[in-house]
C-alpha cells in the first residue's frame, strides 16, 4: 500500500473507540420540538434523518479520498436512544470494561443524565417492548432459552443490491413521486399510510443529497487553504464527485464507491440496523465502472486499488454500536458484520468471477483489517483459481476470507420462493445468512438454545438452575423407554418455547413496523417504494424472519449418549445419569471419561452419533419453518451462534454428553470442541448429514495449523476439501490458521499479540478482545495437525 | 480373507496424490530403530491402557490396538471419503506396518477398491518375498517404496532386514511397470551423509518409472507411543535433523536430476 493508505490505515487502527453523544443530542432536540409530534411517524423518521445529516459534524481525514463518517471522527460511535437508551451504569460499564470498551467523556455522562435519559426513559422502543412482552416470554428470556435481536438494534440484516449502484437519490425521488401519484384512495384502504411512508422516504432521500452537498462545501473550504498542487486536484475531483453522488447515479469508479459510502452512512445513521449495511457483491457492482474507467483512460488498476483500500478503511472506522445486557454477552465485538462478497454467479447463472474479484482479494490480503469482513462465493462454475487465491489469503491467518457455497445459497433462496435471478444476485451477509441482496428483508430475530430445551425435558419442565417450572411437564425422564420417547417429549418442549419466541417476535415486529420505520433503508430496498410500505413493515419484495438454532453438536452428542449409554449398553440408568449431571460429574471421573471418550460423537462420520443430527435438525425445522409473521414474512431456521453458544452455555447445567455446567455449547454446526478426532473430512461428512438447503445458513469452523499450508499442493488440498463439502450441499466453511501454542502465548502475553486476528464465528476478531472463556474455546477447537 | 488393521485415517495428505485414506496394516518383519509406528510391529491386537484427560486429571481407559477386519469392512470405511477422492484425485493408501505381511488380504482389498474405482497406493518397505511382492504390486496403481540404507550391513543392523531382499524387489519386472515414489527416511546417525546419498542415487538411477523422491525427516513425536506400549525407545536423545541438513540432502538428490519433495 502507498503512504497515504498506510497513514489512513494507521490512523484507523490507532483511533480509540468512543461513545459520541452527538446523534443522541440531535435526535433528542428534534423530538423535543413541539411540531415534530404533529407529523405521522414515517414522516418524523424521514425528517429526523434530514435533521441529523444537516447538523452533524463533518469529518475529512488528511488526504482522504472517500469521505463520510457516522460519528464526528473515526471510531466515535453514536447512540440511538429512540431505540435503546443507555443508563449511566451502561455507559460506565462500556467506559471501563477491559474488553470491547467504548470511552465515555464527562460531557456525555452529563448530557445523558440531564437530557437523554430523562427524555427517552419509557419512550424508547426497548422500554415499550419490555412493557408489553408477556411474563412467560420474559421468564424464558431470562432463563437463557432465547435471545432477542430487536430489543436494542433495529431490523436490518440486509445488503445493497445492484439497484443501489444504478440509481441516484433523484431517481428514487422520481419513483416516490410516481408512487404517490398512483395512490388510489378510492380502493386502497391503506393509501394514507402509504402516502405517509412515501413522504418519509422522500425526506430521507433529500437528506442524503443535503449531506453530500455539505461535504462538497467543506471540501471547497479545504481547497481554499490547500497549497499542495496534487492534493488541490484531488480535492477538485472529490468536490465534483460529492456534487454528483448520491443525487445522481454514479458514472465513475470513484463515484460508485463514494455513492455507496454516503448511502452506507445514511442507513447506519437513520437507525442502528443489525449487521450494519453492506455493499454485497462488490466485484459485480463495480465492474462496469472499472471497465469503463480503464477503457477511457480515466482509471488505472493502481488507482482502483487505492480507492478500494481507502474504502476498506472507512468500514474499519465504524465499530458496532455498543450493545448492553444479554445482547452484549451474546455478541460482544467491535465488528459490525459487513461481509463483502466476491465471486459467485451472475443473474443469468454463469460464472461471475472477473478481474475485480482478484483485485479485491489483493486488497483484502494487503489491508488485513477487522472490518469489512470478506468472503468468497464459490459455485461449481467458478474457476479453481478463485478458491486457490482465497486459500492463499486464508493461509496468512487472519480468518478472512470465509468460503460460501453459491450453489447451496441459490437453492436455499429458491426453496424459500425467490426467483432464480434474484437468488443468484444474492449471497451471504452478517455471519453466514443467505439473502437476496437488494430485494429481501431477512431479519434475524434471535438465537435459540436447543440444549436448554433438552435440559428442561430431562427435568420434566423444571429449570434446574432456578427450580422454576418453566415449561410443560413432558414426562418423568425415568419413564422414557427408548430414545424415541425422549425425542418426542423434547419436541413438545421445543414447540412450546418456539411458540413463545414467535409470539414475542411478532409483537416486537409490529412495534418496529408502527413506531420505528426506516424510510431510507426502505427507499433503497426493492419494492418498498412500489408497495408504499416500510422495510420494517414488509415492504420489501421478500420477507423472512430467522430463528438461529444453537448447540447442534452438543444436542447430537446428548442424544447419542442417552441412546447408547442408557438404552443400548445400559451402562447407566437414566436416574444414574441425571444424578451424575446434578453433581456436575464431580466424583464421577471414570464415568465422565466414558461419556467423553467411549460414546459416539458427532463430527467423526460415525452413524452411531450422526443419525441424531437429523433428529435435532428436523425437530427445530418443524417447529419453526413456514410460520408466518404479521408483516407477511415467513419464519425460517439458521444454524449459527456468533458467540451466543458461550452465553447459552452459561445458562445450562451439566449435560448427558459429559459437558460440564456453564461451559460453552458447541458452536454453529461444528462438533463439540475437541470431540472430532478423525480430521476435517469426517467433520465435513457429519456436518452434511442434515439438509442444509432447508436452512438460511449454517456455520462450520475448521482450525488448521499454519504447517498444513506449507506449500502450494497443500493449499490446493484445502480447495479440494471445500469443493467436496460444497458438493455435499455445505453452506459455509471458515478456517482458523493458527496453532494452539501461539494462542496460549498470546493469552499469556497479550501485549505482544495485539494484532492477532482469529476467526470467531462468521467473523474475525482481535484475540485480545475476546473474553477468557472464548479465548479458551478457540484454543480447544480441534486443531487439525497433520503428521 | 480377513486381515489385521490398526488404524484407518482419513484426510491423509502426504501418502500419495490428492486427499487419501490411509489403511494401516498391523504386523511388520522389520524393526527399524526410528520406527514411528511401533504399535504396528506385532500382527495380533494388543490391549493397553490409555490416559485420557478430564480437566486436570488423567483417567486410564482400556483400548485395543488392532482389529481383524474383512476387505468389505475396509471398503466401507474407505468409501466414507469417496467424495474427497473424487474432488482431489486421491484414493486409498495401504501402509503399516508392512502391508505385504498379509498378501492375500492385500490382494482382496486392492481388487475390491479397483471394483469401486478407487485409486490404490501401496506403501511398502519392500521387505517381502518376491512372489508376494509381485502379485500385490501387479494390482496396485502406485507404489511408495522405502529405501533406508544402501549398505547391507548397516541396513541389517538398524532395520533387522536384508538389503538384498529389498533391492531385488525394487528392481523386479513387475515394479518396473508401475509408477514409483521412493521414500527415504532421514535418520541422524544412520543415513545422513553425502556418501550414503550418492550410493542411493546410483541405485535409484536405474529405475525407469521413478516419479519422485520423498525425503522423510525423522521426528520424535512417537516417543509417547513407545512409553504407552512399554517398549524401549532406542532413539532417546537423538534430535530431529535440522532444516538445513534436510535441505542439503534435498539439493544433493536434485543435483542428480531427481524430483524431490520433503515430507511427502
Amino acid at each position: 500500500m502507498n503512504k497515504r493508505i498506510e497513514s489512513l490505515r494507521d490512523e484507523s487502527l490507532r483511533a480509540t473507540n468512543r461513545i459520541s453523544p452527538e446523534r443522541a443530542d440531535l435526535i433528542t432536540r428534534f423530538y423535543r420540538e413541539p411540531e415534530t409530534a404533529g407529523f405521522p411517524v414515517p414522516v418524523q423518521r424521514g425528517m429526523a434523518l434530514l435533521h441529523l445529516l444537516q447538523n452533524k459534524k463533518l469529518y475529512i481525514g488528511k488526504n482522504e479520498l472517500i469521505v463520510g463518517e457516522r460519528g464526528p471522527a473515526p471510531k466515535e460511535v453514536p447512540t440511538y436512544p429512540e431505540v435503546c437508551v443507555h443508563s449511566l451504569k451502561d455507559l460506565e460499564v462500556l467506559d471501563t470494561r477491559p474488553k470491547v470498551s467504548y470511552k465515555v467523556d464527562q460531557e456525555t455522562y452529563r448530557l445523558y443524565k440531564d437530557e437523554i435519559i430523562p427524555f427517552w426513559s419509557g419512550r424508547s422502543i426497548r422500554d415499550r417492548m419490555f412493557r408489553m412482552l408477556p411474563d412467560e416470554w420474559k421468564q424464558a428470556y431470562s432463563a437463557g432459552i432465547f435471545t432477542e435481536f430487536m430489543e436494542q438494534r433495529a431490523p436490518g440484516h440486509t445488503v445493497a443490491g445492484e439497484g443501489v449502484f444504478r440509481k441516484g437519490m433523484n431517481d428514487l425521488i422520481r419513483e416516490i413521486d410516481e408512487a404517490v401519484a398512483r395512490l388510489d384512495f378510492l380502493n386502497d384502504g391503506k393509501a394514507l399510510s402509504r402516502s405517509e411512508e412515501l413522504t418519509g422516504m422522500r425526506y430521507a432521500c433529500k437528506a442524503l443529497i443535503v449531506f453530500a452537498e455539505r461535504y462538497a462545501k467543506a471540501l471547497e473550504g479545504l481547497l481554499a487553504e490547500e497549497e499542495d498542487r496534487d492534493r488541490q486536484n484531488e480535492l477538485l475531483d472529490m468536490i465534483s464527485v460529492c456534487r454528483r453522488v448520491p443525487a445522481q447515479a454514479p458514472e465513475t469508479f470513484h463515484e460508485a464507491l463514494q455513492h455507496y459510502w454516503f448511502i452506507h452512512i445514511g442507513v447506519i445513521t437513520e437507525l442502528n440496523p443489525w449487521d450494519s449495511f453492506n455493499p454485497g457483491r462488490l466485484d459485480q457492482h463495480l465492474l462496469p465502472f472499472y471497465e469503463k474507467g480503464l477503457a477511457d483512460g480515466s482509471l488505472t488498476k493502481e488507482r482502483a486499488k487505492e480507492l478500494l483500500q481507502a474504502f476498506w478503511i472507512k468500514f474499519n472506522n465504524h465499530p458496532a454500536p455498543p450493545k448492553v445486557g444479554v445482547t452484549a454477552q451474546e455478541s460482544n465485538t467491535y465488528t459490525d458484520f459487513c461481509l463483502i462478497n466476491v465471486g459467485g454467479l451472475k443473474a443469468d447463472g454463469t460464472d461471475a468471477t472477473n478481474e475485480l474479484s482478484f483485485l479485491i482479494l489483493d486488497v483484502i490480503e494487503e489491508m488485513r483489517l477487522l472490518q469489512p469482513g470478506s468472503m468468497v462465493q464459490l459455485s461449481c462454475k467458478n474457476p479453481d483459481r478463485l478458491i486457490h487465491r482465497a486459500a492463499q489469503i486464508i493461509k496468512t491467518g487472519f480468518g478472512q476470507p470465509s468460503v460460501f457455497n453459491t450453489d447451496a445459497i441459490v437453492k436455499e433462496l429458491m426453496r424459500q420462493g425467490k426467483t432464480a435471478e434474484d437468488a443468484r444476485r444474492g449471497g451471504a451477509s452478517g455471519c453466514v445468512e443467505a439473502g437476496a441482496f437488494g430485494t429481501e428483508a431477512y431479519i434475524l430475530t434471535g438465537y435459540f438454545n436447543m440444549p436448554k430445551i433438552l435440559e428442561l425435558t430431562l427435568n420434566n419442565g423444571v429449570d434446574p438452575l432456578t427450580g422454576i417450572q418453566l415449561g410443560p411437564a413432558t414426562g418423568d425422564p425415568g419413564d422414557f423407554r427408548n430414545i424415541e420417547s425422549l425425542i418426542s417429549a423434547y419436541r413438545m418442549m421445543l414447540q412450546h418455547f418456539i411458540n413463545i419466541k414467535i409470539s414475542g417476535s411478532n409483537l416486537i415486529e409490529q412495534i418496529w413496523a408502527g413506531q420505528m420505520p426506516a424510510p431510507f433503508l426502505s427507499a433503497i430496498t426493492e419494492d418498498c417504494i412500489v408497495n408504499g410500505t416500510d422495510y420494517n413493515a414488509g415492504g420489501a419484495r421478500y420477507n423472512t424472519s430467522y430463528i438461529q438454532g444453537v448447540g447442534l453438536g452438543t444436542m447430537t452428542d446428548c442424544f447419542s449418549s442417552i441412546r447408547v449409554n442408557v438404552f443400548e449398553t445400559r451402562r447407566f440408568s437414566m436416574d444414574e445419569l441425571l444424578m451424575m449431571m446434578k453433581e456436575d460429574f464431580s466424583g464421577y471421573d471414570r464415568e465422565l471419561a466414558q461419556l467423553i471418550y467411549e460414546t459416539p460423537k458427532y463430527g467423526n462420520d460415525d452413524d452411531a452419533a450422526d443419525r441424531h443430527v437429523n433428529d435435532v435438525f428436523e425437530a427445530f425445522f418443524d417447529a419453526v419453518d413456514g410460520r408466518r409473521s404479521p408483516r407477511g414474512a415467513t419464519y425460517r431456521v439458521e444454524m449459527l451462534p456468533t458467540t451466543c453458544h458461550v452465553y447459552f452455555g452459561s445458562k445450562v447445567n451439566a449435560l448427558p454428553d459429559g459437558r460440564r455446567a456453564g461451559k460453552p455449547l458447541s458452536e454453529g454446526i461444528s462438533p463439540v470442541q475437541g470431540a472430532d478426532r478423525k480430521g476435517p473430512t469426517a467433520v465435513i461428512k457429519s456436518a452434511s448429514r442434515f439438509d442444509q438447503i432447508r436452512t438460511g445458513g449454517t456455520l462450520l469452523n475448521q482450525k488448521f495449523s499454519p504447517a498444513f499450508f506449507k506449500d502450494d499442493e497443500a493449499i490446493r488440498k484445502i480447495g479440494h476439501l471445500v469443493r467436496a463439502y460444497f458438493r455435499l450441499d455445505g453452506h459455509h466453511i471458515q478456517f482458523n490458521v493458527i496453532n494452539a501454542s501461539t494462542l496460549r502465548e498470546a493469552q499469556a502475553n497479550p501485549e505482544k499479540y495485539s494484532n492477532l486476528i482469529v476467526r470467531v464465528a462468521g467473523y474475525s476478531d482481535y484475540f485480545n478482545d475476546l473474553t477468557p472463556e472464548l479465548q479458551e474455546e478457540i484454543i480447544c477447537r480441534t486443531e487439525h495437525e497433520n503428521e | 480373507m480377513n486381515g489385521y488393521v490398526f488404524d484407518i485415517r482419513h484426510f491423509s495428505v502426504h501418502d500419495g496424490p490428492g486427499i487419501r485414506t490411509a489403511v494401516f496394516l498391523k504386523g511388520c518383519p522389520l524393526r527399524c530403530i526410528w520406527c514411528h509406528n511401533p504399535e504396528s510391529h506385532d500382527m495380533l491386537p494388543v490391549r493397553i491402557n490409555v490416559e485420557k484427560g478430564i480437566g486436570d486429571k488423567r483417567i486410564k481407559l482400556p483400548e485395543t490396538i488392532g482389529k481383524l477386519v474383512s476387505p468389505g469392512d475396509v471398503l466401507e470405511e474407505v468409501l466414507k471419503s469417496r467424495v474427497f477422492f473424487e474432488e482431489s484425485g486421491g484414493g486409498v493408501t495401504f501402509t503399516g506396518g508392512e502391508p505385504l505381511m498379509q498378501p492375500s488380504f492385500m490382494i482382496e482389498c486392492i481388487r475390491l477398491m479397483k471394483e469401486n474405482d478407487i485409486h490404490t497406493t501401496l506403501d511398502t518397505s519392500g521387505y517381502a518375498s518376491p512372489e508376494d511382492f509381485g502379485t500385490v504390486v501387479k494390482e496396485t496403481d502406485l507404489v511408495l517404496f522405502d529405501l533406508k540404507h544402501p549398505d547391507a550391513e548397516r541396513h541389517l543392523e538398524f532395520t533387522g532386514g536384508s538389503l538384498e531382499t529389498v533391492l531385488r524387489n525394487l528392481h523386479c519386472d513387475t515394479l518396473s511397470e508401475k509408477p514409483i515414489i521412493v521414500r527415504i527416511p532421514l535418520v541422524p546417525g544412520f543415513n545422513m551423509s553425502n556418501t550414503v546419498y550418492k550410493q542411493m542415487a546410483v541405485i535409484l538411477a536405474k529405475l525407469k518409472n521413478l516419479r519422485r523422491i520423498d525425503l522423510l525427516p525423522y521426528h520424535n513425536f512417537s516417543l509417547h507411543k513407545y512409553l504407552r506400549l512399554g517398549l524401549d525407545f532406542k532413539m532417546e536423545g537423538i534430535p530431529a535433523p535440522d532444516n538445513k541438513e534436510v535441505a542439503a540432502a534435498a539439493d544433493f538428490f536434485r543435483n542428480f536430476g531427481f524430483i524431490v519433495s520433503v515430507g511427502g
